[in-house]
């Protein structure tokens, strides 16, 4: 079974950025519902039931918008009470729970990028930018950790030697700055042998290629061109006008013709194809599996 | 055929007026296994890097290097760089990327090496280095061992035809280092490669190389098979303390015949010369029971509160004015026992007492102020300033007056980089800058890594001096050569449990396969002797055996 995140990167990206920026660009509330539900479908088939701290972040935040945007958004005129003098519209309620909406589908599909996209497959997206800055982003991601762990390292090796008071605030700053400035030394000083190491393996000799663990394949070919024609779609409607909404003075419902409906369901393709190959795969293995 | 030919070389660093490499010639055939050794700074380091034209330094060079017939600097870029393989020391430097399957492609990438080759080479050499299960994993979550073999078998993957390694192993642990010369061995014979190895872990290397390479302040003594280099060699040259014990032996005893390289030989060619009316030397007079420094008494601890018990039931007391080893494989929690010691990390039941008073009591800082100070392994982590002199002055103004008892002279080190020394400087400048917090009890973890026989000899007379101030010493070592020369007292530590612990002479004698190499090659013929000096002074009180077995 292949699962999505198995897929070719540059495929899956290409999907997930796209319905994601789509999100952003868009104010019509059914098809940010739509957006949002599969987001949420899909990273509840990826992790489970865990992860409540941030659907408390991603729904939280977004509602919190929908309540205030009224305190000071004053357009509008259906008035539902008062505040402080201040009216609080109909309009601008549901104006900001449309923000709302729009915030929390692009919180989940960003959510979901992150999680797909690993160091690898980062390295394996930037080749197409330049093979050299892929290389820099391997060694930098490397560094990093290395970095982290010597740091604590010395730490512990200062403590254990006693040279700094427990629970202070100043040697503690202190002693921060003069790890700090040590680790840079040794950060050059490792340089030095990785740089030998790499022109040693023949770096710099001539053009490179670069290995990668991802291939094309059918599956992939076909994610990539429907993610392509149905954004493209998606993104002539909306540019067309289809989607528009007004929501000041008066929310005015849309005008729901042949576009729209174009659109919407374009974009909710779009949005399920993690689900549909997911499905697919998992109904594919089930068959498979009962053959064994 | 000729592998690699060096004729005349000569090199002068710039700004120097002698040369590191005098006049250096020697050839070594297709195939074979060469070890070179010598003193820290002999210049072997330099002779590797001459030998690979990308590592080559700035510095006036006379004199060629032929690879396979071909002047080195007339080589193709790519030929240069895939056919001549090139190990360093540090396991972790070496490495550049953040994947194993990436590390291992690095080379290839390099070279220009075609997508489907690359994956076929990859697959290869996994399955050969038996690495297939670490493919995608981060090579910093890889343990030392593993991750030098992964360099060795990113250089490999190049197909290389002559593989120079300097000092591989040092910073591994005996097993690991074990593997890692084994995998070169069945390199060497499998592919028919060329080595060069530059070591001083030569214990195990000496008996399986086909050459022996002496280098001796810039200038290549002997070339030859190893018996007979190591029988014309003078018995009180420096470089003569790393070679391996039955050596060692045979000129410390002055036996005859054909120098044994190994255990095995010794005890079938050597030993029989020697007559056995004494068995034993008279044993060393056991010290009065002091205080005790430290006493840990059915202590428990783990990491985590779901993980396993890394100390489980450890007893152990060690004396005021000890040097007490503590040894045990990997993973047997001797790194685990300093940090408990040193207030790092605390046990979760059991008594620990440190003279006398439990270790909870001591508030803030004065557990370490002037009681007990902790060296960890990589003692690099000790330094955070530029010179040596500013590391002292950091913890003391006054640091001369306060070392002027200090067993090693410090003036030479003191303006330079800590960064800069070499790896017994640190050791000693390391232990120089806890020695002015006075400490009582001092914790070392794993002095020896890294050191050769020299650099070792002079850590154990510095040691050896803070024990006549009044430190106690507690080390931990895989070192178990360094235990039996130097310990008053050594530790079997396995599971977190102190199996024993005695004299070096009973505490050796009494194990089979966990004791020196003296004490293996001595076991039948004589008793309760772990060191060579020990073997050798029972051999010459002896003498002649009436009818040697030659």
């Amino acid at each position: 079974m292949r699962t999505y995140d198995a897929m070719n990167p540059a495929a899956v990206a290409v999907q997930l950025l796209l319905t994601a920026c789509i999100t952003v660009f868009c104010m019509e509330p059914v098809l940010l519902g739509i957006s949002l539900l599969c987001a949420m479908t899909f990273f509840f088939m990826q992790n489970g039931t865990g992860h409540k701290g941030f659907h408390l972040f991603a729904l939280g935040i977004p509602l919190l918008f929908a309540l205030l945007n009224p305190l000071w958004n004053q357009h509008g005129t259906s008035v539902l009470f008062f505040i402080n003098n201040r009216a609080i519209t109909k309009e601008a309620l549901f104006f900001g729970a449309v923000t709302g909406l729009r915030l929390a589908a692009v919180l989940y599909w960003f959510r979901i990028f992150s999680d797909l996209m690993t160091s690898d497959k980062l390295f394996y997206l930037l080749r197409f930018l330049s093979p050299k800055l892929a290389l820099v982003f391997s060694m930098a991601v490397r560094n990093l950790s290395l970095f982290r762990q010597q740091m604590h390292r010395i730490q512990a090796a200062q403590k254990g030697l006693g040279l700094y008071r427990e629970k202070h605030f100043i040697d503690d700053v202190r002693g921060g700055l003069r790890v700090f400035s040590i680790l840079i030394t040794w950060a050059l000083e490792n340089g030095i042998i990785t740089a030998s190491s790499m022109t040693a393996r023949g770096y710099g000799t001539g053009k490179r290629t670069s290995c990668t663990n991802f291939r094309w394949k059918r599956q992939d070919v076909l994610l990539l061109v429907s993610a392509l024609l149905l954004s493209g779609l998606v993104i002539a409607l909306i540019a067309a006008g289809y989607l528009e909404r007004v929501f000041y003075p008066v929310a005015v419902p849309p005008d729901r013709n042949f576009g729209w409906y174009g659109a919407v369901a374009a974009y909710a393709l779009l949005a399920m194809l993690p689900l549909i190959h997911e499905g697919k795969e998992m109904l594919l293995w089930y068959r498979l599996r009962s053959n064994i | 055929m000729v592998s690699l030919a060096v004729e005349h070389l000569t090199v002068t660093y710039p700004e120097c007026s002698a040369p590191v490499l005098h006049d250096v010639s020697f050839t070594l055939n297709e195939g074979e296994f060469a070890v070179i050794c010598g003193a820290t700074g002999c210049g072997k380091t330099t002779l590797l890097h001459m030998l690979k034209r990308e590592l080559t330094p700035l510095c006036t060079q006379t004199g060629t290097v032929y690879f396979r017939g071909t002047p080195l600097p007339e080589l193709d870029a790519r030929t240069a760089a895939g056919e001549i393989g090139f190990v360093m020391q540090h396991p972790e430097q070496q490495i550049v990327t953040d994947k194993v399957w990436h590390e291992l492609a690095f080379g290839l990438e390099n070279l220009g090496t075609p997508q489907e080759i690359m994956h076929r080479r990859i697959a290869e050499i996994a399955s050969y280095f038996g690495m297939e299960d670490w493919l995608s994993r981060d090579p910093s979550t890889l343990s030392g061992g593993q991750k030098q073999i992964l360099n060795l078998a990113s250089v490999m993957i190049m197909q290389p035809r002559l593989l120079l390694l300097d000092e591989p192993t040092a910073q591994l642990d005996p097993i690991a280092a074990a593997d890692f010369f084994t995998t070169l061995r069945r390199l060497n014979r499998d592919f028919s490669v060329t080595i060069l190895l530059a070591e001083h872990r030569l214990e195990e290397v000496i008996p399986q190389a086909d050459r022996l390479l002496i280098l001796d302040s810039g200038t290549v003594t002997h070339s030859d098979a190893p018996e007979r280099v190591l029988r014309q060699i003078a018995p009180d040259a420096p470089v003569m303390a790393g070679m391996p014990a039955a050596v060692r032996l045979y000129h410390a005893a002055r036996a005859e015949g054909e120098c044994p390289l190994s255990v095995n030989a010794a005890r079938n060619r050597l030993m029989p010369q020697f007559a056995r009316d004494t068995a034993e030397l008279p044993p060393r007079p056991v010290p009065e029971k002091t205080e005790p420094a430290v006493r840990m008494k059915e202590v428990f601890f783990r990491y985590e509160r779901h993980g396993r018990d890394v100390l489980s039931d450890l007893s152990m007391t060690v004396y005021c004015g000890e040097l007490f080893c503590l040894v045990g494989g990997n993973g047997a929690g001797k790194s685990t026992v300093l940090s408990v010691l040193a207030g790092l990390h605390r046990a979760y039941t059991g008594k620990t007492e440190i003279f006398g008073k439990r270790i909870q009591d001591y508030k803030y800082r004065t557990l370490h102020q002037q009681c007990v100070t902790l060296l960890p392994q990589d003692v690099q982590t000790v330094f955070l300033k530029n010179t040596v002199a500013e590391e002292l002055a950091e913890i003391s103004k006054h640091y001369r007056e306060e070392l002027h008892d200090f067993p090693f002279p410090l003036e030479p080190l003191l303006p330079q980089h800590p960064y800069d020394l070499s790896g017994g400087q640190q050791q000693i400048a390391a232990l120089a800058k806890v020695m002015l917090t006075h400490p009582r009890l001092l914790l070392l973890d794993e002095p020896t890594k890294g050191l050769d026989a020299v650099s070792k000899q002079q850590l154990a007379d510095v040691l050896h001096g803070l024990q006549q101030n009044g430190v106690t010493v507690l080390l931990v070592t895989h070192d178990i050569e360094f235990a039996a020369c130097h310990a008053d007292r050594c530790g079997f530590l396995s599971r977190g449990t102190l199996i024993s612990a005695d004299q070096p002479e009973r505490f050796f004698s009494e194990n089979a396969f966990y004791t020196t190499a003296a004490s293996r090659i001595s076991r039948g013929f004589y008793r309760n002797a772990v060191t060579v000096a020990q073997v050798a002074e029972l051999c010459r009180k002896n003498g002649r055996a009436k009818e040697a077995a030659l």
